[in-house]
């Protein structure tokens, strides 16, 4: 143990001393000569709080509102006015963009109803794919039970 | 010790009741934190009407912000932790250094620093040498003389005053060492002195 560190277990040993009522006897030299050192440190502050202070201070705090009621008020006052900016925006999109929505809308529906053969086919590749692979996965997973 | 030891529950509860607002419960919060906070405020400041002021602002903001608090570390260090955060800006604003060099580095110890016109006549050696200490631990730099009282006389473990001061544990322990060190070797050349 290096010097440094044998005088520290000899504070810390002189600090528990105190803590548990000790006379010091049960220390070495070096610890005994810290024991009125951690004696002063333990001893309580000489100024004494007032006898009133939790209840003048709670009384205090009761006046004033706790940042949690100032946020959420703020949260609050926040999301009314994004909404209130949203619906403007929404009506003012409509008014400027609306006519041109409309010819896209009718232009889409009139493909939905006569479906082009490309499309038709694309659609049976799909399905074609996805059940083939599904139809795999079962066989490979019968190879692995099989193996076990 | 400042407070009776509390569970985390405990400390949960007493939160859960400030925050729904129930009658009495911050009260009751600051009757059980407010010798914490004046401990660490006072050894700060030393000045006791600060104290007061300063020991009133930290209870408001804990009131203010404990919807913040996590529940991570015990209740009694986050009051502290508000507590010391509000005595270091005070002494920021003042210009008073939270900490100063070592004896070794000024060539001054903390008893070097107190009052030459102690009595030693009529003092006893025993009480003489306590005056002394108490004396020398007011004229240590401010964080040095908060760690002393936290670790002593709060009996807080190294890990929650580094937590309370934002320092590491190792500096912690190396002021706390220096600190006793200092002081008794200054106590040791001062009754040599007067024997």
């Amino acid at each position: 143990m290096n010097p440094e560190e044998r005088e520290w277990q000899a504070q810390e040993a002189a600090a528990r001393c105190d803590r548990n009522g000790g006379d010091g006897h049960e220390l070495d030299a070096l610890g005994a000569s810290y024991l009125s050192v951690v004696r002063a440190a333990r001893q309580p502050i000489a100024v004494p709080l007032p006898a009133d202070f939790a209840s003048r201070v709670a009384a205090l705090a009761a006046e004033r509102p706790s940042a949690a009621g100032l946020d959420s008020r703020f949260e609050r006052r926040l999301l009314q006015i994004l909404a209130a900016i949203l619906c403007v925006a929404a009506v003012a999109a409509a008014l400027v963009y609306g006519g041109n929505w409309l010819v896209a809308t009718e232009t889409l529906a009139s493909q939905l109803d006569r479906p082009s053969l490309s499309l038709l086919l694309s659609l049976l590749g799909c399905l074609g794919v996805s059940a083939l692979s599904q139809q795999l996965r079962g066989l490979f997973a019968g190879f692995g039970h099989s193996d076990t | 010790m400042t407070s009776t030891p509390t569970s985390r529950e405990d400390d949960q509860a007493l939160v859960d009741a400030v925050l729904s607002g129930s009658p009495g419960a911050f009260e009751r919060l600051v009757r059980q934190y407010q010798k914490l906070c004046w401990h660490v405020i006072y050894r700060m400041v030393r000045h006791s009407d600060d104290t007061q002021d300063l020991c009133q602002e930290a209870f408001l903001r804990v009131h203010q912000y404990l919807h913040q608090y996590r529940n991570e570390s015990a209740l009694k260090s986050w009051v502290a932790q508000v507590a010391y955060s509000v005595a270091k800006r005070h002494l920021e604003r003042k210009r008073i250094p939270l900490a100063e060099p070592f004896a070794d580095a000024d060539g001054l110890s903390p008893l070097d620093r107190v009052s030459d016109d102690f009595d030693i006549e009529e003092a006893s050696i025993d009480s003489q040498s306590a005056d002394h200490l108490h004396a020398a631990i007011e004229c240590l730099p401010p964080l040095q003389r908060t760690i002393l009282t936290l670790y002593h006389l709060d009996e807080m473990p190294i890990a929650e005053v580094a937590m309370i001061t934002g320092l590491a544990e190792g500096t912690i322990k190396s002021h706390l060492f220096r600190s006793r060190k200092q002081l008794r070797d200054a106590l040791n050349d001062r009754m040599g002195v007067a024997a």
